[in-house]
């Protein structure tokens, strides 16, 4: 298939090119890997001695994604169980994918598995066009998108310092490759806690559970609790007394934990609690999309400017379909069944989307 | 540095001075054959059975030496006897005679020496409550099923939370279970000297029976009740999630309440009458009336307890579960 060989060219001449940009975890030997190649096989309970070991095996597989744990084990290639699990760093994920977005009419795409056919905006249970029911959603990168994902992200930022006191020093937010970030924490409070407890920290950061007790409703006092300010930021003690007469206990309960859910960070807990998960390796591609997982400073960010590894050399290729996006300051598209010379980044994109295909 | 008396040892035998005191004592279970020592048997013999019937041992005023030294004996009867289940409800009721008496303790140095001694550095405000590290809160206050202890309704504040006295205590009396629990579990089993083989059966003997899997229809147990089934059979403690998922997996399947409340005989904090309520409430006879199904495959997921195999592809909800897929040829 063209698309893939064209793609594993461009991901085999990044991991040749730019395999500096890979970043080597800490205790690498005790860390479990896990790739999944172009055909779409994942592999997992793979490790490394050293950097040099990892980039060279980036090289010679050149993989479509990388994992590695952020848990740290005895003998990370042995079944689960016989792992020998130590620690693990805190992991979040914030799919800006999942945050209602006005722009999903406009770069979400459903491509038919069936007929092929692309059709654009809210979700379909079936092809318009040939009636399958294999659907695959395509997102594409939309600046409103990024810029709720690091709202999110700056949330989650000031309840893990003014909450739980963790250091700045210690937080990494990443652009996940794709549509999301990823943020790691690397302080040691964290690093023994199991599910339960991670569990725990995430219900905290989301406003899940949270009591009309905290903020004086119910039986009981008022706590001294970051949560009452933060729900009291956002709704005055009349309007939250005028709820709690009109809903009654249970009722005013539900609309808290919606508010609070507002105040909080949008995390997917799943990926917090699961201490055995493979995350996307920092500095490795992303094979719907060609971009690479990189560090983000000052919650600022533009996908294509600092996550694209793909310059501005010209590209022939057929799309099939496209939004019209923006690449280093110049606008493309949209497009719609037409040959276009595109430079590389923006082609590699499109490729990876799986809506256009290299001539 | 806080003056230690006998009482207070007897009072909290799981203080590293104890080891000090029997160290000096050279005491061993060969020793406790001789008529002299048939007090601290007794004792130690009450201390257990109070456990398996109460769920809590108590205390002697005034005796330290019997008090300290039947801890200890007890401590070896429980170990020789090698029952999980005496393990398990040993070590709570051991932990909520410790969880009272601090709880009425006088002494504020003896209270924050016991608390230190646990691991849990717990600063004292001068509003008479406490601080301390958030990791070391949830990884005591996770297992407490009210949704009082969930960290979000605490004060936390740049990683400290803030709780008062009594809950500190609470916390305390998890603490001391896991000690005296991993203790047990760590301890090698003693050679049991002839007099107390007797005792030793005796508490063999007095393990509840296995568990007896009530039959529920559709077949077999999707791996989440499996193993709420499989901890309850070894006395092991059930989380609340786990509870809740069996009450209402099995009533939704047709087992009889009786059934259910049986099952949780062999739990190591049984209370038949709190037991009977909350399965009733879970079966919509108590409270609102609504019948409760069991929690979706996520929200297990999200507690960690699901451990989902290939069989359980494409399922949200436990009762779903269909077991072996059949293949079709």
């Amino acid at each position: 298939m063209k698309e893939v060989d064209f793609l594993k060219a461009a991901f085999r001449e990044y991991y040749f090119k730019m395999s500096d940009r890979v970043e080597v975890p800490e205790h690498i030997e005790e860390r479990e890997f896990g790739y999944q190649n172009f055909e779409g096989v994942m592999i997992r309970h793979l490790s490394f001695r050293d950097g040099g070991d990892l980039r060279a095996f980036l090289l010679r597989e050149v993989p479509a994604g990388v994992y590695c744990s952020p848990a740290r084990y005895t003998d990370p290639t042995l079944p689960m169980e016989e792992k020998g699990w130590k620690e693990a760093d805190l992991i979040f994920d914030i799919d800006a994918d999942e945050l209602e977005c006005k722009c999903w009419n406009e770069y979400r795409y459903w491509i038919c598995e069936s007929c092929s056919a692309i059709h654009k905006g809210a979700k379909l249970d079936e092809c318009p066009t040939c009636g399958s029911g294999r659907l695959r959603p395509v997102n594409f990168v939309c600046d409103e998108c990024i810029k709720k994902g690091l709202g999110e992200v700056s949330k989650l930022l000031e309840i893990l310092k003014e909450d739980f006191g963790v250091k700045e020093g210690d937080v990494k937010v990443y652009f996940s490759g794709n549509v999301g970030f990823h943020i790691h924490v690397k302080d040691e409070r964290f690093k023994g806690l199991g599910p339960a407890e991670r569990a725990e920290i995430c219900d905290y950061l989301m406003g899940r559970g949270l009591m009309p007790e905290v903020l004086g409703f119910g039986r009981g006092m008022p706590l001294a609790s970051r949560w009452r300010d933060r729900v009291l930021d956002s709704s005055s003690l009349a309007e939250l007394k005028r709820m709690y007469r009109k809903m009654g206990y249970e009722g005013f309960r539900s609309w808290l934990e919606r508010v609070a859910l507002e105040a909080g960070a949008r995390i997917d807990p799943s990926v917090t609690i699961d201490v055995h998960r493979i995350f996307r390796l920092p500095g490795t591609l992303h094979r719907k999309s060609g971009m690479a997982k990189v560090g983000v400073r000052g919650l600022e960010f533009d996908p294509f400017r600092d996550a694209m590894p793909f310059g501005s050399e010209p590209v022939r290729l057929f799309v099939e379909r496209s939004p019209r996006l923006d690449f280093r300051g110049e606008a493309f598209g949209p497009f719609e069944r037409e040959e276009v010379e595109l430079p590389k980044g923006l082609a590699v994109y499109l490729v990876a989307k799986g809506v256009a295909r290299p001539l | 540095m806080v003056e230690l008396g006998f009482e207070d040892l007897a009072k909290y035998p799981i203080l590293k001075e104890v080891e000090a005191y029997f160290r000096e004592r050279k005491i061993s279970l060969e020793e406790l054959s001789l008529d002299d020592y048939r007090p601290v048997l007794e004792r130690a013999r009450e201390r257990i059975f109070e456990a398996v019937e109460r769920a809590k041992v108590s205390y002697r005023r005034g005796c330290p030496d019997l008090e300290i030294m039947s801890f200890l004996v007890a401590f070896l009867l429980v170990r020789a006897s090698g029952s999980e289940f005496l393990m398990q409800k040993y070590s709570l009721s051991e932990a909520r005679r410790i969880e009272e008496l601090l709880q009425g303790e006088k002494s504020d140095g003896v209270f924050s020496y016991v608390v230190k001694a646990l691991g849990i550095d717990a600063v004292a405000l001068e509003d008479g409550t406490f601080e301390l590290d958030f990791d070391r809160y949830l990884r005591l206050a996770t297992r407490l099923h009210s949704e009082r202890w969930k960290l979000v309704n605490r004060e936390l504040s740049k990683g400290s939370v803030r709780i008062p006295r009594r809950d500190l205590v609470r916390l305390v009396r998890e603490a001391v279970r896991d000690l005296i629990y991993e203790r047990l579990r760590k301890a090698p089993a003693p050679k049991v000297p002839e007099l107390l083989k007797g005792i030793v059966e005796e508490l063999k003997s007095i393990s509840p029976k296995p568990v007896r899997r009530p039959k529920a229809k559709g077949g077999a147990y999707p791996p989440c009740v499996s193993h709420a089934l499989e901890m309850l059979s070894k006395g092991e403690n059930v989380p609340h999630i786990g509870r809740f998922l069996l009450v209402s997996y099995l009533y939704n399947k047709g087992v009889g309440i009786e059934d259910i409340i049986s099952l949780f005989s062999t739990s190591p904090d049984f209370n038949e009458r709190i037991t009977r309520y909350q399965v009733e409430h879970i079966a919509g006879i108590r409270g609102g009336g609504k019948k409760y199904l069991p929690p979706s495959c996520r929200i297990l997921q999200s507690k960690g307890f699901c451990f989902k195999t290939e069989e359980c592809d494409g399922i949200k909800n436990p009762l779903q579960f269909r077991g072996r897929k059949v293949e079709r040829g």
